[in-house]
């Protein structure tokens, strides 16, 4: 784990010596009402696209308004849409999600638990309770000891924050095994997407990726979990507004 | 000492504040309840004169699972129930949340929904008189603040059909970007707590709005622990007191027995002794001072 600390204050240290401005290109640009539709509910919140994802072949979407996962291949082209099982709570299933082999695995974070869902018929496979106040003892600020994000690490599920992370014992479910140790993000910095080899970080309004530094693209509508993913070698940003879904892939 | 112990505990808890919010606010996200075949009858919502709005047919039902537990007071279109009534409803077998299944008119009249909505949980978290979003969102008694000023116990609503119709509550403000909100959220069918980017676009719909009987009690608190007794003077025919303080107090004085029975009260203002007449008879008094804030100090006083 203190390797995770060092490679975030190494790659933030590089940043500012190489900072330099990186070139992308738009791979999705859909009004609404193609495969996504900017939902509400009859109270007037909003439903729309809440996570995006992406491995070495794919680019995931969570979309809230209608309970489903998008599929997208890399280049941007649409591939089908899932619906999820309900968990009970309308179109909302989780915050934010990550792919681990055939799982789409989500972080509900009213109900504090993990929801596994089979990718191939949108079935939900199992609920786990995590624990939800890890950080309950480590933090005086209450945003940083809400959990509401999940990375995966060689296999592995972190829970956390943009400030901190840790080893989510899933075999041991809820309970905190002793040598689990607790990755913060180096002073001023937030996790935006977390990779043991490649951790994307923010400072300053700006993204921190592989030494480099640009302008972090801003979503008119905040997606709940993250807005940007790794596929490749490319990062990829997914932002949306009052026209339909833009997904921004680094050349 | 038991007695007085207790009742020195007790009076505490009549102060109310933004910590208070913040407590009422958690107690409503943090409510664990698990419902039974009655509390999610999709039945129950047809035969009981509600209309359903959603499109969805997923929103015609209660979706909630029996026997899975959940976290959160439930959502109610026009509820207003805190957590405990929300749970003495379940027990009593009403149906968990509205699912987009309402009342003709705003609210629930016959009361059968447990659950609450975003201003039922706003209005429940700040001990204020039940508002619909619009009735907060143009309250006059209700100060509107910059963003950049937003503290915790402050409220972001909005309200227009452009933008839609909400109202969370501010739980922690240390920047705009990580700002900490709690709601009771149609969304996700219950109440939550979250962590938002007030920077993005979105919430220039949102107007934030201050309730101006919400005050931090920390100075006030840090100010009335200070206060010592200096002197207990008996003077007339013996039944007049004057008790002196160490440094000026606002608010009431009031004298009590050892069982907690009010001897008698008094108004201050910046005052640094106060008189009253005891007729009462006994070898233990306590003096409670609870300023305008409802910070409470007690001491014991042997003299009666």
């Amino acid at each position: 784990m203190k390797t995770l600390f060092l490679i975030l204050a190494f790659t933030a240290n590089c940043s500012l010596f190489f900072a330099q401005g990186i070139d992308d290109e738009i791979i999705v640009d859909e009004p609404w009402d193609t495969h996504f539709s900017l939902g509400r509910t009859p109270e007037g919140e909003i439903l729309t696209v809440a996570a995006c994802v992406a491995d070495s072949t794919r680019i995931y979407l969570y979309d809230m308004a209608d309970r489903s996962i998008a599929f997208f291949d890399t280049a941007g082209k649409f591939i089908n849409k899932i619906n999820l099982e309900s968990i009970g709570r309308a179109t909302y299933v989780g915050d934010d999600f990550v792919v681990r082999k055939n799982n789409a695995i989500f972080i509900n974070t009213v109900d504090k638990r993990l929801e596994y869902y089979n990718l191939s018929d949108g079935s939900r496979e199992k609920s786990l309770q995590y624990p939800y106040d890890y950080f309950k003892d480590e933090f005086p600020e209450r945003n940083r000891r809400i959990i509401n994000r999940i990375f995966l690490d060689q296999e592995n599920i972190l829970l956390g924050n943009s400030h901190a992370l840790f080893d989510f014992n899933e075999p041991g479910l809820a309970k905190r095994s002793r040598s689990q140790k607790i990755m913060r993000s180096p002073p001023n910095k937030q996790i935006l997407f977390y990779d043991s080899r490649k951790p994307v970080i923010k400072e300053s309004g700006s993204v921190h990726w592989k030494g480099k530094k640009f302008r972090m693209r801003q979503s008119h509508f905040p997606l709940l979990g993250k807005s940007i993913a790794i596929s490749g070698e490319k990062l990829i940003t997914c932002t949306i507004n009052n026209n339909g879904l833009q997904i921004f892939r680094t050349r | 000492m038991f007695i007085i112990f207790l009742f020195l505990t007790s009076v505490s808890l009549y102060a109310f504040s933004i910590d208070s919010v913040i407590t009422r606010s958690d107690s409503c996200v943090l409510v664990e309840w698990t419902p039974d075949s009655n509390n999610t009858s999709a039945a129950w919502y047809l035969n009981n004169g509600l209309q359903c709005t959603g499109t969805d047919s997923i929103y015609r039902k209660c979706d909630f699972s029996p026997g899975l537990t959940y976290h959160g007071v439930a959502y109610s279109y026009g509820g207003e129930d805190p957590w405990y009534i929300f749970r003495d409803k379940l027990e009593q077998g009403f149906p968990a949340g509205s699912h987009q299944c309402h009342y003709n008119s705003y609210g629930d009249p016959s009361d059968t929904i447990a659950g609450t909505d975003c201003s039922g949980f706003l209005s429940f978290a700040w001990n204020y008189p039940r508002s619909s979003t619009s009735m907060l969102y143009s309250d006059s008694n209700l100060q509107t603040v910059p963003f950049s000023h937003l503290q915790p116990g402050d409220a972001l609503v909005m309200a227009s059909s452009g933008c839609g119709y909400h109202a969370v509550l501010v739980i922690e403000s240390e920047s705009l970007s990580e700002t900490v909100i709690a709601e009771a959220s149609s969304s996700v069918f219950g109440c939550r707590e979250r962590v938002v980017d007030l920077n993005q676009q979105y919430w220039n719909c949102y107007k934030a709005l201050r309730y101006p009987g919400l005050t931090s009690i920390k100075k006030e608190k840090q100010q009335t622990d200070k206060i010592q007794l200096t002197s207990i003077k008996r003077s007339g025919n013996g039944k007049n007191y004057r008790i002196s303080f160490s440094s000026p107090f606002s608010g009431s004085a009031g004298i009590y027995n050892a069982i907690g029975k009010s001897i008698c009260r008094k108004d201050l203002e910046s005052a640094n002794s106060f008189t009253f007449s005891s007729t009462g008879s006994g070898t233990v008094s306590i003096l409670k001072l609870v300023s305008k804030k409802g910070v409470t100090r007690s001491f014991v006083i042997p003299f009666l």
